[in-house]
């Protein structure tokens, strides 16, 4: 650890919103062709289909670009969702493999077992130039999880759990390694869920342990060769935590930020002006089944707005053949496009002054969902669908009354 | 040597304060000066002087990994930053575009004159007659910062790798 390396990377990543910029600094550079164009990825999800004239311009930009480069992995409006939902999903991310992104929840794919480092356009331009980047060695942070968390909480509220006992800061520029009886049980959604919010603790890069669960996923996903790479028992690692989840109750992490999570029966039952579901925190299958089982024969509150975006078309036609989008067209809800939806605070859903938004992505930074004078209250899927019922902050128990299936 | 003026911000400052999401499309840098900071001191920007530094608390830079942040911030005149801790790709991008960053609790009230030399390490308030020394970057690092940011560093680099492999002369 501390050693500084130059990396060789797998797969360099970005969105299209920022991709213009990456652009410009390879160009800057000086750099003619990209390292291998079979191994950049520019995924249309931030703002697209496109929000304003701007957003359509910098899209000619960046298809322009691929096609002079030989990008095939351009993933443009009709195939895209959330760049970390569909990155995984296009086979893209594998156990042991180096991943570079522009964009801070990249170690999202740590989900499946894969390194992933987030970092900005100019490092991104770099990388794409060289198939290298700078990089330190993280110390480690072992962190495992046992236990069955009460009814309703799953994935995020552990998150939220870990944020809250970690702090914004805990993990910073450290590699976590999660473990344990816990993530073992769950299937590869609630994985990347967790992985996804370690940004939220500041940390470098995260992954969970691989297994057979990883494996099936990426069987038919990912055709080369993998190996299911994990650190030594007797590894040095700079920090060891065991949380015990047995029990937890749901968690709302309070405005401003994703580490202020009470139990939601402590969140106050403010008043919810507009829920959102979706991101790379929240939006994929699973998160929909259990939206959708507590949205399920009931109404959206009339004073309440509710927003629902799939993470990626994958996540939608799936979620359309089970009849999920169905239940929330009836309970009131609109559906949007797959990809980002407001979670960045650009288009299709952003706040007002005064409004409280409640949505199951991952940060709730000042004006992260639009105006700086709105409160953005942070849950997972289940507390999101049952306040979005409720009209204010609610726990699936006071309006639905059964688990899901 | 950098001197100029503190300015004081606390813990957690989010680089959706530092730049708001919604300028994060702006490729002219005088705007991109003019929003710096706009989610927490709007304003600011017209008041700082060229070399004025930012002092920030714990975690100072969290959230997304947009780079246009730091370059606000160093258009918008500021020569270092100073924070008790920062979020990692942040300080990472402001090494990147050629910004010096330390890491200290070294105590400041806004107003006060300091002087940094990123290469020692060495904060000294010139208000209040005291002196700091913080482990300095990591020698790569403060090659790419003080020849102005990764960009020049890596141009040099071209054709070859990015990070000089052991043996290299
Ligand atoms: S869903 Fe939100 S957090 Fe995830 S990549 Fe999109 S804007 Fe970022």
């Amino acid at each position: 650890p501390g050693q500084i390396v130059g990396a060789r990377l797998d797969v360099v990543v970005s969105d299209e919103l920022s991709f213009p910029e990456v652009v410009e600094r390879f160009r800057e550079l000086g750099a003619e062709r990209v390292f291998d164009p079979a191994r950049v990825c520019v995924i249309a999800d931030h703002e697209n289909p496109a929000r304003t004239i701007e957003a359509a311009d910098r899209m000619v930009v960046t298809r322009a670009f691929c096609r002079e480069q030989g990008i095939e992995h351009l993933v443009d409006v009709g195939q895209a969702g959330v760049m970390h939902v569909t990155l995984a999903e296009r086979g893209l991310v594998a156990p042991g493999e180096l991943i570079l992104g522009y964009d801070s929840h990249m170690l999202t794919a740590g989900g499946a077992g894969a390194l992933a480092v987030g970092v900005g356009a100019t490092d991104a331009a770099v990388a794409l130039a060289f198939g290298e980047a700078w990089l330190r060695v993280p110390e480690t942070v072992r962190v495992t999880i046992e236990g069955s968390p009460g009814p309703w909480a799953g994935p995020k509220d552990v998150a939220l759990l870990l944020c809250r006992q970690l702090g914004q800061d805990g993990c910073v520029y450290r590699a976590v390694e999660i473990d344990g009886s816990y993530p073992a049980g769950l299937g590869m959604d609630g994985r990347f869920t967790l992985a996804n919010m370690a940004i939220e603790v500041g940390a470098k890069t995260v992954a969970v342990r691989p297994d057979e669960t990883t494996a099936a996923w990426l069987a038919g996903r990912v055709e080369r060769d993998w190996e299911p790479v994990w650190s030594d028992a007797d590894a040095p690692v700079a920090v060891a935590h065991v949380v015990d989840v047995s029990g937890l109750e749901p968690l709302v992490a309070l405005p401003h930020a994703p580490d202020l999570g009470v139990p939601v029966g402590q969140a106050g039952g403010e008043r919810v002006d507009q829920v959102f579901i979706g991101t790379c925190t929240n939006g994929r299958l699973e998160d929909l089944r259990v939206a959708a089982s507590v949205l399920r024969g009931r109404r959206v509150h009339p004073r309440t707005r509710l927003v629902v975006v799939p993470a990626s078309p994958e996540v939608f036609r799936a979620a359309l053949a089970e009849g999920l989008i169905a239940t929330f067209l009836e309970a009131g809800a609109v559906v949007g496009p797959a990809g980002c939806g407001p979670c960045a605070g650009l288009h299709m859903g952003v706040l007002a002054d005064g409004e409280v938004g409640m949505a199951t992505s991952s940060r709730n930074f000042p004006g992260r969902m639009g105006s700086r004078e709105s409160r953005l209250l942070v849950a997972g899927p289940a507390v999101a669908a049952a306040s979005a019922v409720a009209g204010r902050v609610a726990s699936p128990d006071e309006v639905a009354g059964e688990e899901p299936e | 040597m950098i001197e100029g003026a503190a300015w004081i911000l606390g813990d957690n400052v989010s680089t959706d304060e530092i730049l708001p999401g919604r300028y994060m499309g702006l490729t002219d840098l005088a705007a991109l000066a003019r929003h710096a900071l706009e989610g927490i001191a709007p304003g600011l920007p017209a008041r700082i002087a060229p070399g004025d530094v930012l002092v920030g608390g714990r975690n100072f830079g969290t959230g997304s990994s947009r780079e246009q942040a730091p370059v606000a911030l160093r258009e918008a005149g500021f020569g270092a930053i100073v924070a008790v801790s920062f979020a990692r790709i942040f300080f990472r991008n402001c090494l990147n575009v050629g910004l010096p960053v330390l890491w200290s609790a070294a105590e400041a009230r806004e107003g006060d004159r300091l002087q940094i030399d990123p290469g020692s390490g060495t904060i000294r308030n010139m208000t209040r007659g005291t002196e700091h020394v913080v482990a300095p970057l990591p020698a790569f690092a403060q090659a790419i910062v003080a020849g102005g940011g990764l960009m020049p560093y890596a141009r040099g680099r071209l054709g070859r790798t990015l990070v000089p492999r052991a043996g290299e002369s």
